[in-house]
């Protein structure tokens, strides 16, 4: 760019206060840019911005000083030269001295000073300049929020980076800081405020540094906000989380020991408070300080803290204790905050300093414990108080004692003794003999709040030695007393612990949980010199352990020692102490071990296994051990089975399998060796049944061949390829070597299949299921052996009906042939080779074996699987065999890609329809199984053909079989000729649509949509299909509630509806009732007109359902009928999209995509709710125009006079209420000229039984007038704001969006009306062109005006119709022509100014006849309308006095008060004469000569509601200011000029008004003005020419029936009255709808105060009103 | 005229702990489950979540017939005068009359002796009549929907 008068027009667009903020960024990255790219240099641009920077206009002198800091800011990496960044720095730092300016100087020091590790950083001495100046001259605390932050963080910059040159200034910039701190609120300020008093401390260490002899003053500043309390809400973005400010605070107050004389005070007293929040602060804070300020200082405080500490653990305590599994591992009860803060502190005290824990050693209160736990032995017994006694120095003490291995050894030596005493413990004598002490045994002291103590103890001393271990090599806690007296003690310890455990009850749980507890913490010790010994370690142990197998059911205690065994196991295997893993593998796995095996024990066979599993699974020694076991025992038991046919030997055994496949199996990766063990389990399992040739016992549980089957088929998945290999040799030959084989050489002829039955042995049935498992197990890389005859084995298998063969036959030819590596070639058999077996050759040499002629000749054809699919021979049993064997090898194939699963596929189709090829009739029960298969095929399956199983999973190979499938099931549906085989086709369809990805169906609803249905329909007749019909269901509940399904469910709502109201009575299935339901609810937020027409059908079904026998049922029912009733809701996502019109292609604003916009429906009296998503690049807000919205300004949408607009990325809900309008309304954007292309029709209907008062219409057509320019509107916004002239005339007008064939490239971009003859329509109208009048009229026939602007009018018949911008008519067209004629439509401008440019096409579009049968129309039978001339006043506005108000008398006969007001252009002076409106001037408008101008910054509505000041006047005149003749042909100069001002009307409530407008001739000869009132609708009583005389005038009005409108055009150089009551209370806006003369001003708010009444009170903001940014600098 | 609140220290009753269904696991299809006392309050419970606080509603004040069709609510006012009752009881019976099937009959009353105009109440919450004429009343309708709206919004 560098273009000299690009850059000063970016410096004039940043300068100007009164451009929007989004303007000043633009220029602002323009600039940035140019910067960067190099094309501009600093030097040139501060000589270029020499001007802004000296000029003696502040504002423009403080903008341009903003301007060069923000750039610098910008440009904060780019290398500059030291000098310039002198001589910018030099400049800054003198600016700092003028208030004015302060902003920008600040900002650029700032942004200076945070430069670093590029060229061009400022100096030590410039700094020390910057910051002397800032001492001196800025007052922190007289400047606005934005700048203080600002200084704050110059000040941070400053010391943190200018550390030398600061100490330089000493005094003054502590000094400094303090009074910028004084008095600080923000939390944002103070947040850095903080952190500088934290870099003073920092900076200023010494004792006689300034820092230290101002500590008292400093202190002062910063505790005065100790405890932070915090009003702001929780949802403020901007502000900071309470934490970090006090975390900042905290670490101000810590930073410097100076502060210690007055904090540890202050911090003590607050922690007495009565505020959990000032607690919490203050022990953080009290731990940073004692961190900070060292053991010295803090001796002084330390009885003082200690006595702090303790109130808050008392107090903070509860008493009860949770004995549950999860708290055997923690400290097992919950600490509120204040607890948690207390023992940190404790802890930090007890680290930095050792004699802290003499305070505790002597506290009575601890000691006190020590003599009253013996009084009571159980937990029951105790009282809370004790309770808590307990618990609280149970804390203390282990808190300290963690803290450090001295403060251990203290704690130990002092208090274990005692408590050792109090329990009745001994010291264990040198020579390990145990001394009992007289008349005492061990049982009889088992006090519980001393066990407690002990535990607490004890674990606190395991933390320390893991905590010293890994700073230190050297284990040395066996040098350490504490370590020493625990090993004194440890037998006895145990013991006392086992007894607690033994002697408690099941059902005191508290005991137990202790004692075990006890047990794992004297179990936990490591290391080499732990203080238990070995054996003491195995009796523990040996405890536990016989705790679980002694009980015979599960209970707390039982579950409290597994768990503990667990912990114990993996913390051994984590230490690697290999001794103790030895007396664990001894102790409890063998025991465990043997359980499993030995079969004969009290305790139930699940619990052993879980026990087992569990405590194995801590490491791979154990689980090695575990398999074994396992393999054992199952060898053992099946065994004993078949051999002595004992069946009781059996039951555990699918157990044993379960807990393997469930436990261990998923496990394999984690364990190094256990995938090994377990083929080994799998191989001797396999030695089993070889083995058990002899059967005794036929019986074979079911359960155990399937948990046989599972274990096998997993064990297989996850071994590795050789060890597949060994497991199928070794099934292969045990499955060689049975009787098995004979079945290969079975004849596949149909005689021989005939006679086939179920007939196999349970052992060959194992055998068999067996060995699938195992094939469909294997890996594509495994070799199988003799693969063609196993082929023919699964073959004959499936035939038989033994499903697991069918799907080891899929899998097989899934596998085959694709895995990599010589071992597949062993298999001497290819896919094709595989295929041909199963589809031909087995049958063609069964053929020659076979003495049937008959079959000989029907399978010479080519697919004889095929053939018994179909049923051409054989029994139904073996076609119905045949159809799921095929579906599972279609699988295989379909799963890897292969094209032969499609002949499969157009078998089992062939199966569904009604008659085969020959003409034989389908049993029904084949066509089932036919249908099923499809289910086989989509669906994934647990058991075969997953990822687990290697199987071959091609991409997509859903998507791609639903794309072959579909069609042809769809084209078979159609022609289907039974309803059984309609059913079926439907039943197969439904299998393929719900098991491909929803997203496939998605892409294509529109044409499964209706399929779907039928579908549903069709399969709700009969229960047998209740699963299939549910998931067809979930299918469509899936597309409904899809963005991408919403288009074809809108199209086909009716539909869907009557299809979901049938299925809300379905009886068969309960959730499909739900679901249906469900469905109708969320079918219920479409889009209104949609739906509104069914609502009667689906409250109906609703209402029946809420008497439905199912209390779920009933709860939707519910549900969906609250959503039926309440109000509507819509989604208005405005976004750009490309259009193309006039032979070009632009992006354009639209709601949903769009253009025009959708028509939203509503009752009269309704509430909608819109919620509107900005997804556009600029901001945007919404306006319903002409609806009155009663009391609720907060949705009417003008941009900063009610909201902020919606920026884009985010939303806002209008509730939108209508009230007193009938008929059509409409809504538009409402923010700059959005409105061009964001507009669309409100259609309301009368409520019923409320009729209409005229004939209802047949159709209703709605018909929006337009205008479009072929460049982005918002450049030719852009550009006539800059220049100050008009703006470019349109490029077309449009109807419906369509310009019409008189434009060029239009000629099928023309709206075309097609009408039946005697029919009658409802055209529906607005006006949506943003600055033209528009005349409009229909070739040859008569328009009926029924209603204007939301109201009725007298019917008017017209041959053309005036219509206004913003206004909205009613017409009906009765279609009375000849047929056989084409007719046009056409509207055009009415423009009463010759001066002023306009745009003078016409738009057409066609009305056509439908039941015109000419093909062919001649030109001259086409009819073009009649239109006024453009400048036609008088009929314009004769068509204007001719409308009347339906009803008569309502319009306000007094008045209480009268505001005239001109509306007029204006012009203002521009520098130079450098705009481009007339004379070198700028275009203005105004009303009372008061040119609005727009808040930028907070709206209107927001000023008023929360008082904000200083946003708007309050003095609009109600009468212009100069009387002079308004409409003269000449007019003095001086009345050009308006003032510039926002200034608004105030009305009380209920007031009767009148409002005069009055056109002026200023400025080429004046115009009409279509003036648009928000918020209501108004009488308009009286039109005129000329001058308005407020003597004659009034007298000739039309009170009768005047006009009710929300829009009125004011005659070129003349006037209208309108009167309305003030009745509707909030902030309305009053504006011409040329949006030309609204950019320009001629604009003013009426604010409406509030009644005294309950409903005559502005509605409260809705919550996500759009927010609005004050200190906007971006 | 007295200005100032009628209750102005409510008397907040501590919200009991709703009980959970327990037989949720009834899996037969074609089980018929009748409305019962808990349904009933957990109608009433989402609505009048706040309003329960202050206005004592439990499970044992409702007493329902399935096959009857017959429900009666019995509501407790905090104060003997309390100007909310009516729009509460009207509140409840909307509430019902939404969601429960129309062959039910439905009654809503006051508890016996905890408002002043307690038979007047129990009349006017009762009679058809009235009650459709109130719902005739939009301002009304409009009271009842807000005491209505769910009170986590």
């Amino acid at each position: 760019m560098a273009a000299p008068s690009q850059l000063t027009e970016h410096l004039e667009t940043f300068v100007d206060v009164t451009r929007s903020p989004t303007h000043h960024a633009d220029s602002l990255k323009a600039i940035v840019a140019s910067l960067e790219k190099g094309v501009l240099s600093i030097n040139q641009l501060v000589v270029e911005m020499d001007m802004y920077l000296t000029t003696t206009d502040d504002v423009v002198r403080a903008r341009g000083i903003l301007l060069l800091a923000e750039i610098l800011n910008h440009l904060k990496s780019k290398p500059l030269d030291n000098a310039v960044v002198h001589s910018l720095i030099g400049f800054f730092t003198a600016k700092l001295a003028e208030w004015r300016s302060v902003r920008g100087a600040l900002a650029g020091c700032l942004a200076l000073i945070k430069r670093k590790d590029v060229a061009g950083v400022v100096t030590a001495t410039d700094a020390e300049a910057v910051a002397k100046s800032m001492a001196q001259y800025v007052q922190v605390q007289s400047l606005a929020l934005h700048d203080r932050k600002v200084c704050f963080e110059l000040l941070e910059c400053l010391l943190e980076q200018y550390p030398e040159a600061m100490i330089n200034l000493g005094d003054l910039i502590v000094y400094a800081t303090s009074e910028a701190i004084d008095g600080e609120k923000d939390p944002p300020c103070l947040m850095v405020a903080f952190h500088t008093v934290e870099l003073l401390a920092r900076l200023f260490p010494s004792p006689s540094g300034p820092v230290a002899s101002m500590a008292s003053d400093l202190f002062e500043l910063i505790s005065c906000y100790f405890p932070l309390h915090y009003t702001h809400t929780k949802g403020d973005e901007a502000s900071i989380p309470r934490e970090d400010l006090s975390r900042g605070l905290s670490l101000a107050i810590s930073s410097t020991p100076f502060f210690e004389p007055y904090a540890i005070p202050l911090l003590l007293e607050k922690l007495s408070s009565s505020l959990p929040v000032a607690k919490v602060d203050s022990l953080k804070c009290l731990k940073d300080c004692v961190m900070k300020y060292g053991v010295n200082r803090m001796k002084k405080h330390y009885e003082d803290i200690w006595s702090a500490i303790k109130d808050a653990l008392y107090s903070s305590t509860g008493t009860d204790m949770s004995f549950g599994l999860e708290s055997l591992t923690s400290t097992g009860f919950e600490m509120d905050e204040i607890h948690r803060e207390a023992v940190n502190l404790l802890q930090t005290l007890v680290k930095q300093d050792v004699s802290f824990v003499g305070l505790i050693v002597d506290d009575t209160r601890v000691n006190m414990v020590f003599d009253t736990i013996s009084r009571y032995l159980r937990y029951e017994e105790m009282p809370d108080t004790s309770k808590l006694e307990v618990l609280v120095v149970s804390q203390i003490l282990s808190v300290s004692a963690r803290a450090s291995v001295e403060s251990c050894n203290m704690i130990f030596e002092t208090f274990f003794f005692r408590l050792m005493n109090t329990l009745g413990i001994v010291e264990k004598t040198s020579t390990g003999d145990l001394v009992h002490k007289e008349n005492s045994t061990v049982s009889t002291r088992l006090y519980h709040g001393g066990l407690h103590l002990c535990i607490e103890l004890l674990t606190a001393t395991r933390d320390i030695i893991s905590s010293s271990e890994e700073c230190s090599s050297t284990p040395g806690c066996a040098q350490q007393s504490w370590c020493s007296i625990v090993n004194r003690f440890s037998v006895s310890l145990i013991e006392a612990f086992t007894s607690a455990v033994q002697s408690s009850s099941d059902d005191c749980s508290a005991d137990a949980y202790l004692g075990v507890k006890g047990l794992l913490a004297m179990g936990m010790f490591w290391g080499g010199s732990s203080p238990v010994s070995r054996s003491e370690f195995e009796k523990i142990l040996t405890t536990l352990t016989s705790l679980i197998t002694a009980k015979s059911a599960k209970t707390v205690k039982w579950e409290l020692a597994l768990k503990a065994l667990v912990c114990m196991g993996s913390f051994i295997d984590q230490y690697h102490e290999s001794e103790k893993a030895l007396s664990y593998m001894g102790i409890v796995v063998e025991t465990l071990v043997s359980l499993v095996c030995s079969n004969h024990c009290s305790l139930p066979y699940p619990m052993i296994l879980e026990a087992t599993s569990e405590v194995c699974s801590t490491s791979p020694k154990y689980v090695e051990k575990m398999v074994q076991g396992f393999e054992e025992a199952f060898c053992s038991s099946f065994s004993d089975f078949y051999v002595n046919g004992n069946p009781k030997s059996i039951e555990n055994c699918p157990q044993l399998l379960e807990c393997v496949t469930n436990k261990l199996l998923p496990r394999v990766t984690e364990i190094d060796g256990l995938g090994k063990m377990l083929v080994h389990f799998a191989i001797s399992m396999w030695n089993q049944i070889e083995s058990s040739v002899v059967f005794s016992n036929d019986v074979t549980g079911r359960d155990f061949v399937e948990a046989a089957m599972k274990t096998m088929r997993q064990i297989v998945g996850v071994a590795l390829v050789d060890s597949q290999n060994s497991i199928i040799q070794k099934a292969y030959n045990v499955i060689s070597s049975s009787t098995l084989p004979a079945m290969k050489s079975i004849p596949l002829t149909f005689a021989a299949l005939e006679g086939l039955q179920r007939d196999l042995s349970t052992r060959d049935e194992l055998i068999l299921s067996l060995f699938a498992s195992v094939i469909i197990g294997a890996s594509p890389k495994a070799s199988i052996p003799d693969v063609k005859s196993l082929i023919k084995l699964f073959l004959v298998s499936f035939l038989k009906g033994y499903i697991p063969a069918a799907q080891a036959l899929g899998s097989m030819v899934n596998k085959l042939g694709t895995g990599s590596g010589g071992t597949n070639i062993s298999n001497n058999c290819s896919l094709e080779e595989a295929c041909d077996i199963i589809f031909h050759e087995s049958f063609a040499s069964g053929n020659d074996i076979s003495s049937d002629d008959s079959s000989k000749t029907k399978c010479g054809s080519e697919t004889v699987l095929a053939k018994i699919c179909l049923g051409f021979d054989g029994s139904l049993d073996l076609q119905t065999r045949a159809i799921t064997g095929l579906a599972w090898i279609g699988k295989g194939l379909l799963m890897r890609g292969d094209g032969r699963v499609n002949e499969i596929a157009l078998v089992l189709m062939e199966c569904l329809k009604s008659t085969n090829s020959s003409g034989n009739a389908l049993h029904p029960s084949a066509m089932k199984h036919a249908a099923d298969a499809f289910l086989i095929l989509m669906s994934d399956s647990g058991e075969c053909l997953n990822r687990k199983f290697h199987a071959v999973i091609r991409p997509l190979y859903k998507q791609r079989f639903f794309s072959i499938t579909v069609p042809i099931l769809e084209s078979l549906i159609v022609n289907s000729q039974t309803p059984l085989s309609r059913r079926m086709l439907h039943v197969a369809l439904a299998h393929v649509i719900s098991n491909v990805p929803v997203t496939v169906v998605l892409d294509n609803t529109k044409k499964l949509l209706p399929l779907i249905l039928e579908g549903l329909s069709v399969l709700s007749v009969d229960s047998v299909d209740k699963e299939t019909l549910f998931s067809l269901l979930l299918v469509l509940s899936g597309t409904l509630t899809d963005i991408k399904g919403q288009q074809s469910v809108s199209d086909n709502a009716h539909r869907i509806i009557e299809c979901l109201v049938k299925l809300t009575s379905y009886p068969h299935l309960m959730v499909v009732r739900e679901t249906g339901i469900q469905c109708l609810a969320t079918l219920l937020e479409l889009p209104h007109g949609r739906i509104y027409p069914f609502r009667r059908e689906v409250l109906q079904a609703v209402t029946k359902a809420l008497d439905d026998p199912k209390r779920r049922v009933r709860e939707e029912a519910i549900k969906c009928r609250e959503a039926c009733c309440t109000a509507h809701h819509y989604t208005f996502t405005v976004k750009d999209v490309p259009y193309k019109k006039l032979c070009s292609t632009k992006k354009i604003l639209t709601v949903n995509g769009q253009f025009p916009g959708q028509t939203l429906k509503a009752y009269k009296g309704d509430t909608i709710y819109v919620n509107v998503r900005n997804r556009a690049s600029e901001n945007i807000t919404m306006h319903w125009h002409g609806v009155e919205q009663p009391r609720n300004p907060w949705s009417d949408g003008p941009e900063y006079i009610t909201q902020c607009p919606i920026r884009p990325g985010s939303d806002f809900l209008y509730k939108v209420i209508f009230s007193i309008e009938d008929t059509t309304v409409w809504w538009h954007a409402h923010s700059s000229w959005t409105r061009a292309t964001v507009h669309g029709l409100i259609f309301v209907y009368p409520r019923p039984p409320k009729s209409l008062p005229f004939p209802k219409a047949d159709h209703e057509v709605p018909l929006i007038l337009g205008e479009w320019w072929k460049k982005d509107v918002r450049k030719v916004v852009k550009l006539f704001t800059r220049t100050g002239g008009d703006p470019n005339v349109s490029d077309a007008l449009t109807i419906n969006g369509h310009p019409g064939f008189l434009y060029p490239c239009s000629k099928s971009d023309t709206f075309e009306l097609k009408v039946e003859k005697t029919k009658t329509y409802r055209i529906r109208m607005v006006n949506a062109a943003m600055n033209l009048i528009l005349f409009f009229a229909i070739a040859k026939h008569n328009l009926a005006v029924v209603a204007a602007d939301g109201h009725y009018t007298k019917p008017l018949n017209a041959t053309y119709i005036t219509i206004s911008p913003g206004q909205t008519l009613d017409l009906l067209l009765h279609a009375d022509q000849n047929p056989k004629r084409t007719y046009y439509m056409a509207a055009r401008a009415y423009h009463s100014n010759p001066v002023i440019n306009f745009n003078n096409s016409t738009t057409i579009g066609i009305l056509r006849y439908t039941s015109s049968k000419c093909t062919k129309t001649s030109s001259s039978s086409k009819r073009y309308p009649k239109l006024p001339y453009y400048n036609d006043t008088s009929a314009a506005f004769s068509f204007f006095t001719n409308i009347t108000s339906l009803y008569s008398g309502q319009a306000p006969v007094k008045i209480s008060r009268r505001i005239i007001s001109t509306v007029s252009i204006n012009l203002l002076m521009c520098p130079n004469n450098s705009c481009e409106g007339p004379n070198g001037s700028r275009l203005a408008a105004s009303m009372n000569n008061i040119s609005f101008v727009t808040p930028s910054h907070v709206d209107i509505l927001k000023a008023y509601y929360y008082h904000i000041k200083g946003v708007y006047g309050t003095r609009f005149p109600e009468f212009p200011p100069l009387v002079f003749n308004f409409t003269a042909e000449d007019q003095p100069l001086f009345l050009q000029t308006p003032r510039l001002a926002t200034e608004v009307k105030m009305i009380k409530y209920g007031e009767a008004l009148e409002i005069v407008l009055q056109g002026t001739s200023l400025v080429g000869g004046g115009i009409d003005h279509p003036m648009h009132l928000h918020g209501f609708s108004f009488y308009v009583v009286g039109v005129g020419f000329g001058n308005y005389n407020v003597s004659e005038d009034p007298s000739n009005y039309n009170l009768e029936d005047p006009p009710y409108r929300n829009t009125v055009t004011v005659p070129i150089n003349g006037w209208v009255a309108i009167r309305f009551i003030a009745d509707n209370p909030g902030v309305w806006f009053m504006h011409c709808h040329f949006d030309r003369h609204l950019s320009w001003g001629m604009n003013v708010v009426f604010i409406v105060k509030n009644g005294r009444g309950r409903n005559q009170q502005i509605l409260p903001p809705p919550p996500d009103l759009p927010p609005c940014y004050y200190n906007s600098i971006v | 005229m007295v200005s100032g609140l009628i209750n102005e220290n409510p008397t907040v009753y501590e919200r009991k702990e709703r009980r959970v269904r327990t037989d949720s696991t009834n899996s037969d299809e074609f089980s018929v489950e009748p409305i019962d006392q808990l349904e009933i309050f957990d109608i009433l419970f989402f609505d009048f979540a706040f309003i329960n606080s202050f206005f004592f509603l439990t499970e044992d004040s409702v007493e329902v017939d399935d096959l009857k069709s017959y429900v009666r609510v019995t509501f407790t006012p905090t104060v003997e005068h309390c100007s909310m009752a009516t729009i509460i009881g009207l509140s409840v019976r909307v509430k019902l009359m939404r969601s429960l099937p129309p062959r039910y009959k439905i009654d809503i009353r006051v508890a016996p002796g905890s408002h002043a105009t307690e038979a007047a109440l129990n009349k006017q919450l009762n009679d058809k009549e009235r009650v459709a004429a109130a719902l005739e009343n939009p301002n009304l309708v409009e009271m009842v929907d807000e005491c209505l709206s769910p009170s986590f919004e």
